[in-house]
């Protein structure tokens, strides 16, 4: 046994191990993986990641509620109150998310008009008009950057609320409303107003046509609660059983 | 010392299967690196043999600074986003394909001597 066959088994013993370790994990496929996808999978991970652990305090928290009954529930008390009690500040947050209740507060009020620069002759009227597309826009960032609230024209925008185009007036929640548009949002009003005008904003796009596009900033702002009947027809409350096409998809 | 190679061989073979180990991706360039890195030596040792002029210092030493120079090269290409370890491959497979020729030459040149002797012995 010299160094020499020593070192030539070790060698030997190294190129064999890799080879079987790497054949191992690639399976044949690509390996080469670049390390912006790795970025792009590392920010992905962690995305989850949160939200696996904002789950996991909602489940604690779940747990806490329960553990809480049942203690009320052993101690013999009268749990009617405390349940009501309850069931009252569930209803309070239901009706302040479906926008049944009139909200104030800080947020962003927008104005936009028709434009009033004269037109080139090759200019199509509609490229200065406001049209529902531009609301639904409009409305889309807004929510996007964190708006807790909107209303058009004082017409709450709720899940169920629908914008189209009638003419040279738009149709919000079923009413018609004729320019300007105002447009009013709680939430952050910089960040709001940041993603409407800033470059490549649409209120900047909006602006470079020729429309009048506004943004104030505002303290005081009231959004008055959706007005319009709400009518189920078509759908029920899925129970246990219920096993429709769609599931777990 | 080919023994000793064939040996390690299918020791390090029975030893990836074995030990069934996982790695994260990002170090399968590193590896396979290395593995490239340790083909050359042992090509250029087995070349180096045969030309009579081995030596264990000049193999191992060459070995390492080959591996550390090849991670390196990976390390730094995946930090700029340039595909340096391009440079590895070409290089180290350049020069296995060179050792084998030389190999392939200096076995031959024993055969047909050899061959030729007897010719001339008879």
């Amino acid at each position: 046994m010299t160094i020499r066959n020593i070192s030539f088994f070790l060698f030997a013993l190294l190129i064999g191990f890799s080879l079987i370790v790497l054949a191992q994990m690639s399976n044949g496929q690509r390996l080469y993986v670049s390390p912006r996808i790795l970025d792009d999978y590392r920010v992905t991970i962690e995305g989850e990641r949160k939200e696996m652990e904002s789950i996991g305090l909602q489940i604690k928290e779940t747990e806490a509620k329960i553990e809480e009954y049942l203690e009320l529930q052993l101690s013999g008390q009268d749990l009617k109150n405390t349940l009501t009690e309850q069931l009252y500040a569930d209803i309070a947050l239901f009706r302040l998310a479906s926008g049944s209740v009139d909200m104030v507060g800080a947020g962003v009020e927008i104005v936009i008009d028709d434009g009033t620069r004269v037109l080139e002759y090759w200019e199509n009227p509609n490229d200065i008009l406001v049209h529902d597309t531009d609301l639904l826009l409009i409305i889309n960032e807004l929510k996007a950057s964190g708006a807790e609230a909107i209303s058009v024209n004082g017409q709450r925008i709720v899940d169920g609320s629908s914008i189209s185009c009638s003419g040279y007036t738009v149709r919000i929640n079923g009413q018609f409303y004729a320019r300007p548009f105002v447009v009013r949002a709680i939430g952050d009003g910089s960040r709001m107003s940041a993603a409407l005008i800033g470059p490549g904003g649409y209120g900047t796009l909006l602006k470079d046509w020729g429309l009048v596009f506004r943004v104030t900033l505002k303290d005081d702002i009231r959004i008055p609660r959706y007005e319009e009947p709400r009518n189920y027809r078509y759908m029920t409350v899925a129970t246990a059983t219920d096993k429709r096409e769609g599931e777990n998809n | 010392m080919i023994i000793a190679s064939a040996v390690g061989l299918l020791a390090g073979l029975a030893l990836g299967f074995l030990l069934n180990i996982t790695y994260p991706t990002e170090f399968s360039f590193y590896i396979t690196m290395g593995l490239l890195a340790a083909m050359d030596s042992l090509l250029g040792a087995v070349r180096s043999y045969m030309e009579n002029r081995y030596n264990n210092l000049i193999f191992i030493s060459g070995f390492l600074t080959n591996a550390v120079m090849a991670a390196l090269l990976v390390y730094l290409g995946d930090r700029l986003g340039v595909p340096l370890y391009y440079a590895v491959i070409f290089v180290f497979g350049g020069r296995l394909f060179q050792n084998l020729a030389v190999i392939r030459r200096i076995i031959i040149d024993k055969y047909v001597s050899k061959k030729q002797e007897r010719i001339h012995n008879k």
